[in-house]
């Protein structure tokens, strides 16, 4: 599982990959939260929390992709809370994801995300699970 | 795909329609030689291509001079639909929606308020609180649904204005049509306690002096004199106009099977204006709109009663104040005929004859007050430039600051910053935008826009 942040004129962008699709969202989660916070998952600050499981479902897999980076950046706007996901199971058919993590409050004086975009965006299942997502800063 | 690009005189390109298989129309790009050396290597010709792509576009797919890569439509992107046979796109609005800046002026002289500028902008930062979910106040439903409905107009109800604020505002303040019914829950949820937020990013508040006057006459309608101060802000809708966007992108996504549009890129998904999810969309973004300019009504009280504070009896007059990204039905000549468009400004700023048009440069350059012409309304749907535009990305902005001390460089240029982060600072330094004034000479050499003022920065506060 790794990712890494990708150059736009404007904004940002999160290449992950893994070997399962539950890697790569995984892993776009954790560049996304430090895209958000300026924290990685693994930090003091992100370590304690309440456990919580979040579920979704869209009619894609790209859909899937920004709606999962969008339900993270909504709970942090609007419950000043982080989901940390540890555990996620992803599917393509019907789309959803489900993830067991950890909420912790923090405070956040502002997120410079606005949204996770479709420009641009790539998700493919093979030969190995990757995705490219773009967001508007 | 330059070379599809021809240049048909100093101030503009032709994209022509082979750039781009399914192009209904060619593109046409504002640019002199500058901003055309700065389109290499950028992915906005075919960004201009796809727009030009989408069913009833009238004219051109166009690009002002501060051009950069977006998603699906490019940043500085104008594009009119038919709106009888064209389309209506939240990608061609863009996340923030009626994004846009507003001016103040004031009879404060910058030599007067250099001496009290750090506290200032000390009192500013306490004021205008910056970030998500950081609004003083949660709105209760009820005057949520009044801002969507009726805008700044609603806070001015409130005792947070003057009625002189709404006519110095496009539409007063106030895009009639708006549906909040159409705004979902969770857009409300996440603009609850937004309003009066400045956010983060681009934004800004920026306190700056009226350095020379291009046409004294107009300047001195608009309230602007040599060596005075002036109030700058730019922000937008905040969260709840994000959340628009992305509900009806979701919408449009499957509309568009439909009504059998495809289209290059997802990000430009749509649907005909006449539509249901058209007409739901075209209230959301109105009522998406409102809360941007309540948002800039309420920092602006925030701002006249810190300014009040240290100036008393100063009362802060606006200027203008005028949206950059939004989607509006205009009635347009164009080759001699009337039409019915819906007009999609993408980081482009409506410019029509006489109206000033509001151009923010970075934090360290100039910016300008200009007004639209009737080039621009013959050329342009009345149209111009929104700022400066970016020529690096963040990333790249970040690393060529390292090392650099930029709160101490902009001091030594007698400008005082404060953001809520530094990195904020790396990525809007200077060098990551293009020159503003560049930008601002196209538009007018093109004949869209005339120089009205240029304003320096004095005190700047980013989120």
């Amino acid at each position: 599982m790794a990712w890494r942040l990708v150059d736009h004129t404007a904004d940002a962008g999160i290449e992950a990959e893994g070997e399962t699709l539950d890697e790569v969202f995984l892993a776009a989660a954790e560049a996304f939260l430090y895209l958000c916070t300026g924290l990685l998952m693994d930090e003091r600050e992100l370590r304690e929390g309440g456990k919580e499981t979040l579920a979704l479902s869209a009619e894609d897999g790209e859909e899937l992709a920004v709606s999962w980076l969008n339900e993270l950046l909504f709970k942090m706007e609007t419950k000043s809370e982080v989901f940390i996901p540890e555990t996620l199971n992803v599917s393509l058919s019907p789309p959803s994801v489900t993830a067991a993590g950890r909420t912790i409050p923090l405070a956040m004086d502002a997120i410079p995300v606005k949204s996770a975009t479709y420009g641009r965006m790539v998700l493919r299942t093979s030969p190995r699970p990757f995705l490219r997502i773009f967001l508007d800063m | 795909m330059n070379k599809f690009l021809k240049r048909l005189d100093p101030w503009r390109l032709m994209l022509e329609p082979g750039a781009f298989p399914g192009m209904r129309a060619p593109g046409m790009i504002y640019a002199d030689e500058y901003i055309e050396s700065l389109l290499e290597g950028e992915d906005v010709l075919s960004q201009v291509a796809g727009v030009a792509c989408l069913p009833g576009i009238v004219g051109y797919s166009m690009a002002m001079p501060d051009i950069h890569q977006g998603y699906g439509f490019p940043i500085g992107g104008v594009a009119a639909f038919d709106v009888d046979e064209g389309v209506i796109s939240p990608g061609g609005v863009g996340y923030d929606i009626s994004c846009g800046v507003r001016l103040l002026a004031t009879n404060i002289a910058a030599r007067d308020f250099r001496p009290r500028a750090d506290k200032a902008l000390a009192a500013l930062f306490a004021a205008i609180p910056c970030g998500v979910g950081a609004g003083k106040d949660a709105r209760s439903d009820r005057d949520l649904e009044a801002v969507l409905k009726d805008g700044a107009a609603a806070l001015v109800r409130a005792g947070m204005g003057t009625e002189g604020d709404l006519d110095k505002t496009e539409e007063g303040g106030r895009l009639a049509g708006a549906l909040p019914d159409a705004v979902s829950g969770r857009a409300k949820e996440r603009g609850r306690n937004q309003l009066g937020t400045l956010g983060s990013g681009n934004h800004f508040i920026e306190i700056q002096e009226v350095d020379e006057l291009f046409l004294e006459d107009q300047a001195a309608a608009m309230g602007l004199k040599k060596g005075s101060i002036a109030i700058m802000l730019h922000s937008g809708s905040r969260g709840l106009g994000h959340q628009v966007c992305d509900d009806y992108i979701k919408v449009m996504g499957k509309a568009m099977d439909k009504y059998k549009i495809t289209v290059p890129d997802r990000q430009l998904c749509c649907a005909p204006v006449s539509s249901p999810e058209g007409r739901e969309y075209l209230g959301a973004m109105k009522a998406a709109a409102n809360f941007a300019y309540a948002n800039r009504q309420a920092m602006t009280h925030a701002a006249r009663s810190v300014f009040s504070r240290f100036f008393p009896g100063e009362k802060a007059t606006m200027v203008y104040d005028v949206s950059h990204n939004l989607a509006s039905i205009e009635t347009h000549v164009w080759e001699g005929k009337k039409r019915k468009v819906c007009v999609h400004r993408k980081g482009a700023t409506r410019a029509f004859n006489g109206v000033p048009v509001l151009i923010p440069g970075s934090m360290g350059t100039s910016s300008y007050v200009l007004v639209g012409t009737e080039g621009a309304e013959r050329e342009t749907f009345a149209s111009s430039c929104h700022g400066a535009g970016r020529v690096l990305g963040r990333n790249e902005a970040i690393r060529r600051s390292k090392g650099r001390n930029l709160v101490r460089e902009l001091s030594e240029m007698s400008i005082k910053v404060m953001a809520k982060k530094t990195s904020t600072l790396a990525e809007e330094a200077p060098h990551a935008y293009k020159d503003v004034s560049a930008v601002v000479e196209v538009v007018q050499g093109a004949g869209l826009c005339r120089k009205v003022a240029r304003l320096l920065p004095v005190a700047v506060m980013k989120g």
